[in-house]
């Protein structure tokens, strides 16, 4: 009987020793204040909230689009260097202001061609363009006195970069380019030096000296067989 | 004396039910108090061992590896995915850095080989880090003699040069500690890439498909000083999908899951770890003598050391072995669809400071904190040689989104379209220090979206939106 009343009251007394472990308190003010933890709530959520942060609003966009369409309606390259090719295209013209400044021309390296270069240009400082407004780059080269286009016409609002492929290469043959630069949105009232940029440059593709001398000897075969076709 | 029938059955009964309360209190004591001796409570985590040898050298990479063309300014930059970078990484690992670091610098006997710029303008490969790893780190990275003492502190860049040395079993590297540079001719041993494959991996660049043409900025715009700076100026298009992040389904802080919570983010001797929830429910607080964590919702893990005070910071690579067994010891099981990897280490006189972050399609995952605005990465970790001080630490779980985009990847095209038109003030000054295209994501959000990042030496981080194709 007293092997039983043993056995009962040491349950008790396990159940009870168990009862307080479990049940003791936690005191929260053992926790220390962790200075370093933040304080916010954040919550999942699966709402878009990068939109204050992209750097365009739609609507601004948009806008900007459609003042531009306006003026994009009206132009056209074609008829800006026909309306203005007197001007364009005059030998001793060139303007005191400048929109933009040449920056570099450097050779393609993706291409194999040393004629295939990237000019790079940047507006200048004292130019202030509203957002939807650009300046246009025409650049022209100089081939037998006459100006052609090195390239299509560019717009840019703060830097142009643009690929372009020389016709003359070595230092016997310099490319001599005419930059001509406006506001698009100015392109029906062109005037010199108010706002109509006209800039000479001329740029030497260097060569190897052995490569020089074949395209040298190609540019040459290349007149005379001009001169016999166009006498024939 | 026998015992009746009926006293045996209440003897066995008395057995049981001593033998269950005994369990009971072992598991009520398990939770409770250090010290118990046996395990009388399942953990939800299987295997909890970390060897951290095993995995360290998973988070290192090169940040990218170029191929200059030796035209100047234009270079090539390797898709991480591409047989090449693997093949180029793993000579690297396997012996040139082994090399490097056991061996003694070759002497320079030319100008230009002092010329870190002038050496990365020469036809090329350029294994290029993020920062400048401590001698230290890649020596216990690749398991190397410690006794052994490197000649170089840092390694930042190493350019190899395949074509200089006249033996076919020699490759000379430059290696750049972000000041000095030192020579070194290694062996290639068997199983390296061969010297006339990067002889031809540098002549045939332009036609590997897995290539990105980058041009340094400050040639065609003075915007910047950094004459190391590369961007791509063509029109290459990337498609780029959008991320969802997500709180690991097994730590999603819920009334009923703090146990399984404390089995993933606690140290595995929890000790005496008390529990508080905050006032609004969003957060919960475990706090021992000794450590304190706190969790959000979100799935912001922050951590405090108490023994701040007069510890002994060691050696680096000994506080980074205590960065990575955290983060190791709790990633297991809940982070998928991302790397982790270091981005940065700085020394900071008591302790150093480690910096992780998550990588998608070669991509960092950074936070954007929608109360302040900022960009922050993903993990930081401050560490000593035997313990870590601090740690914050975005616990996030990766997948591809519903959305993807194709992207334009030229700089020209945003800073023409997008950039200086949002900020018109910084046009034609030199005020750009880097250019990246990394994944962000709101700390109260789920949805990882990818951003043109552009940090100015004003300390000034800008972020804009990449705007897709369609």
């Amino acid at each position: 009987m007293a092997r039983k009343f043993l056995f009962v009251a040491l349950l008790f007394i396990l159940i009870l020793a168990g009862s307080v472990v479990s049940m003791a308190d936690e005191d929260n003010s053992t926790v220390l204040n962790n200075d370093n933890a933040n304080t916010e709530t954040p919550l999942e959520t699966s709402g878009n909230l990068f939109d204050n942060f992209i750097g365009n609003s739609p609507e601004y966009e948009t806008a900007a689009a459609a003042a531009e369409d306006a003026v994009d309606e009206a132009y056209s390259a074609e008829a800006v260097i026909e309306r203005y090719g007197s001007l364009f295209f005059d030998e001793e013209v060139q303007s005191e202001i400048k929109f933009i400044n040449i920056i570099n021309i450097e050779h393609d390296g993706k291409s194999k061609n040393v004629r295939d270069c990237m000019i790079s240009a940047l507006v200048a400082d004292d130019v202030d363009l509203d957002y939807d407004e650009s300046l246009v780059l025409m650049i022209f080269i100089k081939k037998d006195n006459k100006f052609e286009p090195l390239t299509d016409p560019v717009e840019g609002y703060a830097w142009f970069l643009t690929k372009v492929s020389f016709p003359n290469a070595g230092k016997d043959n310099p490319n001599h380019m005419r930059f001509v630069v406006f506001p698009k949105n100015s392109y029906n009232n062109l005037e010199l030096n108010v706002n109509l940029q006209i800039t000479d440059m001329e740029h030497v593709v260097v060569v190897p000296k052995l490569k020089e001398y074949l395209i040298n000897a190609q540019q040459s075969l290349k007149r005379f067989l001009d001169i016999i076709y166009e006498s024939e | 004396m026998r015992l009746s029938n009926v006293d045996f059955k209440k003897s066995i009964l008395m057995i049981f039910l001593f033998l269950l309360c005994f369990f009971q209190m072992g598991i009520l004591w398990s939770e409770k108090n250090p010290g118990v001796l046996f395990s009388f409570s399942h953990s939800v985590r299987g295997n909890d061992f970390v060897d951290i040898n095993e995995v360290k050298e998973n988070y290192y990479r090169p940040k990218e590896i170029l191929i200059s063309s030796g035209k100047g300014d234009l270079y090539w930059k390797l898709d991480s995915k591409s047989n090449l970078y693997r093949s180029i990484w793993n000579d690297f690992k396997d012996s040139y850095l082994s090399q490097i670091i056991q061996s003694k610098p070759s002497i320079r006997d030319k100008d230009y080989e002092q010329s870190w710029e002038y050496l990365s303008r020469m036809k090329s490969i350029i294994v290029e880090f993020g920062y400048e790893i401590p001698s230290g780190v890649i020596q216990w990275m690749e398991n190397l003699d410690t006794a052994s003492l490197s000649a170089i502190p840092n390694i930042y860049k190493i350019a190899i040069h395949p074509s200089e040395d006249i033996n076919n079993d020699k490759n000379t590297l430059y290696v750049y500690d972000g000041s000095n540079v030192y020579k070194y001719v290694v062996t290639i041993k068997q199983g390296n890439m061969k010297k006339e494959d990067y002889i031809k991996a540098i002549e045939t660049a332009a036609e590997n498909e897995f290539v990105v043409p980058m041009n340094r900025l400050i040639t065609y715009n003075p915007i910047t000083e950094q004459r190391e700076l590369l961007v791509c100026l063509s029109d290459e298009e990337r498609k780029i999908w959008d991320l969802l992040l997500t709180t690991p389904d097994r730590i999603v802080l819920k009334k009923d899951n703090i146990e399984t919570v404390q089995d993933y983010l606690l140290d595995e001797y929890k000790g005496s770890m008390v529990s508080k929830w905050s006032e609004d429910g969003t957060n919960i607080i475990f706090s021992d003598p000794e450590k304190v964590y706190r969790y959000y919702n979100n799935g912001l893990l922050e951590y405090q050391n108490r023994y701040k005070e007069a510890v002994d910071k060691g050696r680096v690579e000994e506080a980074l072995a205590e960065a990575l067994t955290f983060i190791e010891y709790r990633r297991r099981d809940l982070i998928e669809g991302a790397d982790i990897i270091l981005s940065d280490i700085s020394d900071k006189g008591r302790y150093y400071a480690f910096t992780f972050d998550y990588i998608v399609d070669d991509m960092k995952v950074k936070v954007l904190r929608t109360r302040t605005g900022t960009v922050e990465p993903a993990i930081v970790i401050n560490a000593v040689k035997d313990r870590v001080l601090d740690a914050k630490w975005y616990i996030k779980t990766f997948a591809n989104n519903d959305y993807s985009n194709v992207y334009n990847m030229s700089f020209f095209r945003f800073y023409e379209r997008q950039f200086i038109r949002e900020y018109p003030d910084l046009r034609n000054k030199p005020v750009i220090l880097d250019v990246s295209n990394e994944y962000l994501f709101s700390d109260i959000g789920t949805r990882a979206e990818p951003f043109w990042l552009i940090e100015t030496n004003s300390n000034q981080l800008i972020f804009v939106g990449m705007q897709g194709k369609e």
